[in-house]
């Protein structure tokens, strides 16, 4: 097996900080994940993949990389997967999901920037996330002010690629982000060595198209009422999903599947008679981010969805690979990924439309609608989204956090009412 | 089988509020102590202080942000489920807005039909709350109690920082500048106000009346301001400061 | 509550483990070691077992001569209502 530590050495990682890290999650993933009893027994996968995160992976793309293969490190669900892979790139997402990193992003971001972006710089510039030191190029994308500036800075510090995602949603913002994804794959092909074909794409389509129907398939799950998965496990499936290699994500997320649907034939539960459903919207929760998710299942309900970037908005809608052209298919991927409701759009009414069809297809009691502190888009949108749920008669809890632990008890007395709400 | 008492623990970060009452809901015994250091002592200390004769066989809710401190209870019910019970058996209303300015924290409470449709709650921010009036007293060199006193008898004076920090180094440049403690004081005061009216807006208020529970009910200069801010007239009650253990008691009784 | 971690030098022997407990009937899951157990191994993956569990894990070692660091006992180490986060 691989040494992890010369690994991490050969990094240029900061080994004492790192340790650091190392000794707190090992409490976390207990606290949070093995308290639950009654897990399916395909999370094995994910335990095995969360308690060796910075080991596995970051070997295997070392590997990769030795064999001429090129890292690319994104932050959003907006950079097309499809472009990397049909060019014999490997994608993996960037740790950005811990407080660990936050005072060293603080160092050189102002204090009320999001926390994501914050420990995102902290990662890079601390050191201490082995995905940051491997990946060859990062891909940014302007969603959100704090990224395009904190961008400029990581952008000092290791190549960037920054694809400009559009504010609306008319055709003409359609056809612009299809020139995005085509300079974007100019670039990507002057990275890789490699040539893009409609071959090439059309088969990195299929293999992402399969990712995502195989999470589709263990999400589909949730929507029973016998439920055969916590949203924490859930959640943790999701996060390394933006990790892990696209078919083997694929090959386990339908081996859950498999799993779930025997239970609810089963009727095995893990909910317990009473608990409340929940349905969580706002903004992502990056890995090893599970102070929500953990606090509601603490608190009398469950989690059964997540609209968000670390749920259903990365594998809802599929890319059409019929296209016979490279530019019918980068239309066809413009398409797909346009129809993404961040809140960076305005107006952005698809999201509340997909709060209101995703609430009632997983039969959620209540919405909680979640965004990381200093998040202003998605802060902004609560009001919108707030109104739309009331006029539903759906029960909606606004809430605001950030990666500290210190705001746990106001968190659980909010929900916990919210919950006493729901049971009347 | 319905226990004879029920008894409700509210532990709060400044006072513990402690109701019992009996099976027709009257209030038989209550205590109001401060909460302390240790939340688990206070509710020992409650519970050796309570008549033999009403704790044995009564149930227990807790209730208040200590409320998993309390080792006897046979529930914890969140504060802002026992803030609108209580409240809505006080006022003998069942549509009712509840105002409670705790110590750390501010709730809004919708109540409709006697059980919360809607509530909000103040985040970390210690503006708008109990704590914001008493590091405001304490630099003005009074009690929270003599601060709402004074400002009664105060002028205009407008806070603009709606944070404590910055409120306060405001409230410092007043006094630099030799304004009155007494407008001060009426800016403190209405600065309370307007932040609960801010967070109110998040809200879609019931019909009902707006009800003023927690430890500012006995200041009629609060509930003046409140109703400036709200532009409606803002009920309270003597007993209100124990809305919650008064719910949490109700709730043990089912 | 006191439960045991078996710790292990990479994740190769940990999951041959893994698989032979379950072939066993023997409740065990992949956990990440806990920090203290760990001192300088550097794999993290280590198997949970619960204390009635745990002499059923040490004869299927014992049988298959299984390799592994050691067997860590340790209390109170999860504890769902704790809110510490990383």
């Amino acid at each position: 097996m691989a040494d992890y530590v010369k690994m991490w050495k050969d990094l240029g990682m900061d080994l004492e900080s790192h340790d650091m890290l190392c000794q707190v999650l090992p409490t976390a993933v207990g606290d949070v994940f093995l308290t639950q009893e009654n897990r399916p027994k395909a999370m094995d996968f994910w335990d095995l993949v969360i308690s060796e995160v910075h080991g596995i992976r970051p070997a295997e793309l070392i590997e990769a990389q030795k064999a001429g293969r090129k890292v690319f490190g994104t932050f959003c669900v907006f950079v097309p997967d499809e472009i990397v892979i049909a060019l014999n790139g490997i994608v993996t997402g960037l740790c950005g999901g811990s407080q660990f990193w936050v005072p060293g992003g603080e160092a050189v971001l102002p204090k009320n920037t999001c926390p994501l972006i914050k420990a995102s710089v902290g990662a890079r510039l601390g050191r201490t996330c082995p995905f940051f030191r491997i990946a060859d190029v990062y891909v940014g994308e302007t969603t959100c002010d704090g990224k395009k500036k904190a961008y400029e800075i990581l952008g000092q510090d290791v190549p960037m690629i920054i694809m400009d995602v559009p504010q609306m949603k008319r055709p003409k913002d359609i056809l612009k982000w299809k020139d995005e994804i085509a300079e974007f794959a100019a670039k990507a092909e002057a990275i890789t060595g490699n040539t893009l074909t409609v071959e090439n794409l059309k088969a990195a389509i299929r293999t992402v198209n399969e990712k995502r129907r195989a999470m589709q398939r263990v999400y589909d799950a949730r929507k029973s009422l016998t439920l055969p998965i916590s949203g924490r496990d859930a959640l943790l499936m999701t996060q390394i999903s933006f990790f892990d290699d696209p078919e083997r994500c694929a090959q386990m997320c339908n081996r859950l599947a498999d799993e779930l649907e025997q239970r609810i034939r089963d009727g095995v539960s893990v909910a317990k008679p009473g608990d409340r459903r929940i349905l969580i919207t706002g903004t992502p929760l990056a890995v090893p981010n599970w102070k929500l998710h953990n606090i509601i299942e603490t608190s009398g309900a469950v989690v059964v969805c997540e609209e968000m970037c670390t749920g259903t908005r990365y594998f809802e809608n599929l890319v059409d690979d019929s296209g016979e052209t490279l530019d019918d298919l980068f239309m066809a991927l413009a398409e797909r990924y346009m129809k993404n409701n961040c809140a960076c759009f305005t107006p952005n009414p698809g999201r509340v439309e997909d709060i209101i069809r995703l609430a009632k297809a997983y039969r959620a009691d209540g919405v909680i609608d979640c965004s990381l502190k200093f998040c202003g888009l998605y802060d902004i949108e609560k009001r919108t989204v707030a109104e739309a749920l009331k006029a539903e008669g759906i029960p909606v809890l606004p809430l605001e956090t950030d990666y500290e632990d210190s705001d746990a008890g106001q968190l659980r007395t909010r929900i916990e009412a919210f919950v006493e709400m729901l049971n009347g | 089988m319905s226990a004879r008492f029920g008894i409700g623990i509210d532990i709060g970060s400044t006072c513990a509020k402690t109701v019992a009452v009996d099976q027709g809901g009257n209030v038989v015994w209550r205590d109001l102590r401060p909460t302390g250091w240790s939340s688990v002592d206070t509710a020992a200390a409650i519970r050796r202080d309570l008549p033999e004769e009403i704790a044995d066989g009564a149930r227990f809710v807790a209730t208040g942000y200590g409320r998993v401190s309390v080792p006897f209870a046979d529930r914890c019910v969140t504060e802002i489920t026992c803030h609108a019970k209580g409240a809505a058996a006080l006022f003998g209303l069942s549509d009712l807005n509840v105002i409670d300015i705790g110590g750390q924290d501010t709730k809004l409470i919708v109540v409709t039909l006697g059980a919360v449709s809607e509530f909000a709650m103040n985040d970390k921010c210690s503006a708008g709350t109990g704590r914001f009036l008493e590091v405001m007293a304490n630099t003005l060199s009074v009690s929270p109690a003599g601060l709402c006193d004074m400002a009664g008898r105060g002028g205009e004076t407008r806070i603009s920082s709606l944070c404590t920090v910055f409120a306060e180094s405001e409230v410092i440049n007043l006094i630099g500048r030799g304004a009155p403690r007494e407008n001060i004081a009426w800016g403190v005061v209405d600065s309370v106000a307007q932040k609960v009216k801010t967070q109110a807006g998040k809200l879609r208020l019931g019909p009902g009346p707006l009800c003023l529970t927690g430890g500012l009910c006995d200041f009629p200069f609060v509930r003046a301001r409140l109703e400036a801010a709200f532009n409606r007239p803002v009920r309270t009650n003597p007993d209100a400061r124990f809305a919650g253990a008064l719910g949490a008691a109700l709730y043990a009784l089912k | 509550m006191v439960r045991y971690y078996i710790l292990f030098e990479n994740y190769e022997q940990g999951l041959r483990l893994h698989e032979l407990l379950d072939g066993a009937g023997v409740m065990n899951r992949i956990a990440p070691a806990p920090a203290a157990a760990r001192g300088k191994l550097c794999c993290g993956m280590s198997l949970l077992v619960e204390a009635d569990a745990i002499d059923a894990a040490r004869d299927v070692i014992a049988r298959e001569g299984a390799a592994h660091h050691s067997i860590v006992p340790m209390e109170d180490q999860l504890r769902p209502k704790r809110d510490r986060y990383c």
